[in-house]
């Protein structure tokens, strides 16, 4: 066993032990901040991420929305039902125009429960990755391979409670109307006629998709034909032997472009997005580019929520610095009796700052601890309640960026409290207690 | 032969509002000596034992310990010099509280010459010399009397040349006063520390075979 020896760093701690509130305080104010920074970064990242999963291998989306971005809050994030269609001919056109991977059509304007359903192709499941590099899983059941299946999302699956053989019957609309009650006036039209079996639950994939419910492009075509030809007085069931040009509509085209082995780019990209935009019946968005739109449009108030947390992360250095300079009135007999005993100024201004700067990394790395654990919880209500996949690891980058930050404004808050003690009139202090 | 413990030449010292002045012509404590600095109360005891141990500037003169010359030594090489040099002993003890009885003699070993392997050996050895049983107790929880003890050990710690004692025993009654002051003096003696001591008790004197006037010398400068 080693000699016992009192060091600086003995010193400091029992010198933060004799003051036990004001150190946890401090500690707690200073971890509160770098938390509340962390999460504020954390959640900027997760949002992010949560936006970028979704658009997965599209390279393109086509559609007749007023504009890219709303085309891709549409028919990407299920915002709201496409207000205007494509012509199934002109989705052939297209297709026809350029040698793409793939051009998946979707029809979205229906609704089940409230959660929305895509009308697609099975390429849908085959070839569109709803986060790149990571293919559709089913946690049950099996993909639609005929009209009138339909496979569920894993939160609309969750929201509805539908399992496996199951019955449903879709809503023409996002309206409110519910399999088996009354429809009221305001709630779209319930297709009593054509009950949907559910053949598939997919697992969560992080995106906009899980609260979806996926079905056959022909069914709906036909639910719409039906409402064409009740409108017009013709009764009975309706096929798609009945189907016309005009029913067979999609509200937008899912592009892939040709890539080389290996690459998610295409050096076809911006010719044929040019090609695609001088036709003026429609609108062309390139996925990433439009989210990276929308959150430019949204960093001023990122940036308050940022600067807010920095001022609490000031806030809390200037804490640390009133408890360690009002402390300095009640140990100058302590500093002046370590001057007697040989340490010097410079020493003696090491140990308050050296007092300062554990306060912070104490706090910071509590805050740390915060944010991951606050980041587990919060991640994990945010999957159960809404399906949202969001990491609750900590970016690297920007827990470096803020633990530097806090320590730094430790240390600069330690600087007037380690001044006074630099300048402890050491004969005076000695003295006495009158 | 050793170098005396402490020389003091010509020393001057006021204060700013120059209402109060000191002047030392010669003062000379041999090594192992002990001392008695007496005078009233507010003559100027302590700011002399203050300008020896560095802790004021002098207005002119020169102090030298141990054969170190401390008015000209500055900053943190003055303060690493008395820590070596000069152990010093005040009427209220000036201990760190919330630190135990060995924490508070390692104290000043961490500013000594000492290698620290050797540190608590010497701290235990002092605290149990001089009565002190259980060295790891805070000294908050001590009687008065073992406080002064850990005061007189923490003085000793760094085998210095020069004790200094500012009126240690000013608050003890008469028979405390006479253990103090044989502990104190029994300790400097084994260590081989001389001993300057200022006291305004008469009964002191008794104990020491050489006295020295505060007044005398404040007389002197205003000659």
């Amino acid at each position: 066993m080693s000699a016992k020896t009192l060091t600086d760093w003995q010193i400091v701690m029992r010198s933060l032990r004799a003051r036990p509130l004001s150190t946890w305080i401090t500690i707690g104010m200073v971890a509160t901040s770098v938390a509340l920074l962390l999460v504020l970064f954390g959640m900027r990242t997760a949002a992010r991420g949560a936006f970028d999963r979704g658009s997965g291998n599209i390279h393109l989306l086509v559609s007749a929305d007023p504009s890219p971005l709303v085309a891709v809050l549409n028919g990407i994030f299920y915002a709201n039902a496409p207000s205007k269609p494509i012509a199934w001919s002109k989705y052939q056109s297209i297709r026809g125009a350029f040698p793409y991977q793939w051009a998946i059509p979707t029809q979205q304007g229906d609704s089940y429960r409230g959660s929305p359903t895509m009308a697609t192709s099975t390429d849908f499941f085959a070839k569109f990755e709803p986060v790149a590099g990571e293919p559709w899983k089913l946690a049950s059941g099996k993909f639609f391979e005929r009209p009138f299946e339909i496979v569920l999302g894993s939160a609309a699956a969750k929201a509805s409670g539908l399992r496996l053989g199951q019955e449903v019957f879709l809503t023409h609309g996002s309206g409110a109307s519910r399999e088996g009650s009354e429809p009221d006036e305001h709630a779209g039209h319930v297709h009593t006629e054509y009950p949907f079996k559910v053949v598939g639950i997919l697992e969560p994939t992080g995106s906009a998709h899980d609260r979806a419910l996926f079905i056959d492009l022909e069914s709906s075509w036909i639910l719409h034909a039906f409402d064409r030809r009740e409108r017009a007085g013709i009764s009975g069931v309706t096929t798609a032997a009945d189907l016309e040009d005009d029913d067979r509509k999609v509200t937008g085209i899912l592009l892939r472009l040709p890539t080389r082995p290996g690459s998610d780019a295409s050096a076809a990209m911006q010719q044929q997005f040019d090609t695609l935009r001088r036709d003026t019946a429609i609108v062309v968005a390139q996925p990433a580019q439009q989210i990276q739109k929308l959150f430019e449009i949204v960093s001023n108030v990122d940036g308050i929520f940022i600067g807010m947390a920095i001022v609490v992360l000031i806030s809390s250095s200037l804490s640390t610095m009133l408890a360690l300079y009002n402390s300095m009135a009640a140990r100058t007999r302590q500093i002046a009796v370590l001057r007697v005993l040989g340490a010097s100024q410079g020493r003696v201004f090491g140990l308050v700052l050296t007092e300062s700067l554990v306060i912070t990394m104490a706090g910071a790395l509590s805050g740390i601890v915060l944010a991951l654990l606050g980041g587990i919880v919060a991640s994990a209500w945010l999957k159960a309640s809404i399906g949202l996949v969001i990491d609750p690891t900590l970016d690297p980058r920007s827990t470096v960026i803020v633990l530097g930050g806090a320590v730094a404004l430790g240390g600069i808050a330690g600087i007037l409290p380690a001044w006074r003690a630099y300048q402890v009139p050491v004969a005076d202090n000695l003295r006495p207690a009158a | 032969m050793p170098a005396p413990a402490l020389t003091i030449r010509d020393l001057r010292f006021s204060y700013p509002d120059a209402s109060w002045a000191l002047s030392v012509p010669h003062l000379q404590v041999e090594a192992g000596e002990h001392v008695l600095l007496v005078g009233g109360s507010g003559r100027g005891k302590s700011t002399l034992l203050q300008l020896v141990a560095g802790l004021r500037e002098l207005g002119s003169g020169s102090v030298e310990v141990a054969g170190v010359r401390m008015d000209t030594l500055r900053g943190a090489a003055r303060d690493e010099a008395r820590g070596r040099s000069i152990g010093m002993i005040f009427q209220t003890f000036n201990l760190l509280h919330g630190f135990t009885s060995l924490e508070n003699v390692l104290a000043a070993l961490m500013f000594s010459s000492m290698p620290a392997a050797e540190h608590e050996h010497r701290a235990r050895a002092l605290l149990s010399t001089l009565g002190i049983a259980d060295a790891d107790a805070e000294v908050d929880r001590l009687s008065v009397g073992q406080q002064q003890r850990v005061a007189v050990a923490r003085a000793l710690a760094a085998r210095p040349a020069l004790v200094l004692a500012d009126e240690p025993t000013a608050s003890l009654d008469p028979e405390n006063t006479e253990t103090a002051m044989d502990l104190i003096q029994s300790a400097c003696r084994a260590e081989g520390a001389a001993l300057l001591c200022t006291s305004h008790d008469p009964s002191m004197r008794a104990r020491f075979a050489r006295i020295e006037s505060i007044d005398a010398m404040i007389a002197g400068a205003a000659r």
